[in-house]
Formats: C-alpha cells, structure tokens, sequence
C-alpha cells in the first residue's frame, strides 16, 4: 500500500512545494504554482484518508477550496469547467470561514481508491485536484490568490 | 495495460448488462439495474480512449447522459450530490437532442489514466458513473430516458 505521507514529502522535497503533516492522519499540501507572466500562485491541498468510502476501501482524500459559496456564484460556468478534471470534480460543502461562522464552500476534491494507487497516479491527482481549484479561484472569483 | 473490451465483456455477461462494441474504439454499456420495488432501470454510458489527455497519457473515458440541460435545472442541490462520487464528475457539454437540434446536456464523467488502471479500478468507475448519472436522472429529472 503506497504511504502516502513519504510520497508527499519526497516530492514536496524535489519539486519546491511544502509539505506539512498536521497530525491526527490529516495532511497539507501547498502547491507554489510558477505563472507565465513570472509570477506565483499558491494553493492548498488537504489530504487524508476515508476509511471504507468506496464500498467499503479505503480512499485518499484530496479536497481544496476554491471560495466561498453564495447564490451570485455562475455554477454553470463552473460546471462546464469542471469538465477537466480526470479524476477531481467540484463540490459545495460545508465550512466555516476565517471568523469561524457557518458557510458553504465551493472546493475541488477527489477521492480514489488507496489500494490501487501507484506513486505516479498519486501525484497525478494530488497536482490535477491543486491546480483547478486554483484555476477556477483565479478565473470566477475575480483573479484573488486566497487559499 | 488493461485489455478493455475483454474487461466490459466479462463484467457484462457476469452481471446480465450488455455490451455493445460500436467500432473505431467505441462502447455502449447498458446497465440493467432492478430496483428494491421490482421496478427496471436502464442507464447507458459511453466509453473510449481518449488519447493525451492527463499530461500526455491516455484516459479511459466514460460519459453517461443524464438530462438536458435548461436554466432551470437545480444546479447547486446537484454540485453538493457530486460530493458522493469517488472518480466521477459532473459536467455540461455541447450535444444534439433526439431530433438532432444543438442543445446542452448534463453528463457523469471519468477519465482514468488507462496505464494506471486495472480490472477492479475499471468496473468500479464504470459502475459508479453508471448508477450516478440514474441516480441524479431519477431524483432531478424525474425521468428514465438514458
């Protein structure tokens, strides 16, 4: 079974992203993302496991918030968007925000099945889930760099 | 990599749904699901190679049709049912209606890396695209047309 926490770190490591293990089996991932125009974007990815969440296996889960919901949102346009995603999709679940009041936030998550996971599928999917959430933050929440 | 019309062939007749093999790389699986009150529901889902498409690697794609889409599909009560699925997504892409007309429908995908995949991987994405996109076309559209 592939340890999860060893391959986050050899390729926060390698690749100049961090990596921080936050306890209790929870995990965080934080993307520097370098943009054509020079400059850097960053984004956070939690990850941990789900015991027996797909039929009973065990999955990783990658969840990575893209804003705060409210009815002003397009989610058409973020449904046409969340297309891309070969093993993430986008989701509304429930949060709290900095003040720590009740909200719902829109976050880009997946969740494949742990025993099947190879390293490179791995990182293919923890890149894939940090990187359209920070697409979808950059393009309908006004270019802002928050999470 | 995993032989793909050898694994839908096998499932299809281990579990009494049925393959169709359209030719240049296409398949129709039909699933025929028989629900707790004895009633029957069908639901189809597309699959082919999509070739370079997570960073130069071949996908498996599934897409299964749920409804067309009009404003006044409830979107938001749709997005938090996605947070369910495992592999699978929701999405809205460019189709033609049954009279051929341009219209917009609502559809469950996956797109696995198919050099990843194996046999147990493939037919459980297959089964949950499958049951996720009759699931939101029975609950959202109150309809068993795909």
């Amino acid at each position: 079974m592939l340890d999860i926490r060893q391959t986050m770190l050899e390729y926060a490591a390698r690749s100049g992203h961090k990596f921080t293990d936050k306890g209790n089996g929870k995990y965080l991932f934080d993307f520097a993302f370098n943009m054509k125009d020079g400059k850097t974007r960053y984004q956070y990815v939690w990850v941990w496991i789900l015991s027996g969440r797909a039929r009973g296996k065990d999955c990783v889960y990658f969840s990575s918030r893209v804003a705060t919901f409210d009815p002003t949102v397009n989610l058409y346009n973020l449904f046409k968007d969340s297309g891309r995603g070969n093993y993430s999709s986008v989701t509304i679940v429930s949060d709290t925000d900095k003040e720590g009041n009740p909200c719902e936030s829109i976050v880009v998550h997946a969740s494949p099945i742990h025993e099947y996971l190879s390293e490179a599928e791995f990182l293919n999917v923890l890149w894939e889930v940090g990187e359209n959430a920070d697409i979808l933050e950059e393009k309908y929440f006004d270019g802002i760099d928050k999470n | 990599m995993v032989d793909v019309l050898q694994i839908l062939t096998q499932f299809a007749s281990d579990n009494g749904h049925q393959l169709l093999d359209r030719g240049n790389g296409e398949f129709v699986f039909q699933f025929n699901a028989r629900l707790k009150d004895g009633t029957k529901r069908t639901q189809i889902v597309w699959i082919w190679i999509i070739q370079g498409r997570a960073f130069g690697k071949d996908c498996l794609f599934f897409s299964s049709r749920v409804g067309t889409f009009t404003p006044t599909v409830d979107l938001y009560s749709i997005t938090k049912d996605t947070g369910k699925a495992i592999y699978s997504n929701l999405t809205i892409v460019h189709d033609t209606d049954s009279d051929g007309n341009p219209c917009e429908s609502l559809v469950v995908q996956a797109s696995p890396i198919l050099e990843y995949l194996n046999a147990d991987e493939l037919t459980l994405i297959l089964r949950e695209v499958g049951q996720l996109a009759d699931y939101i076309e029975g609950n959202y559209f109150h309809k068993e047309t795909y």
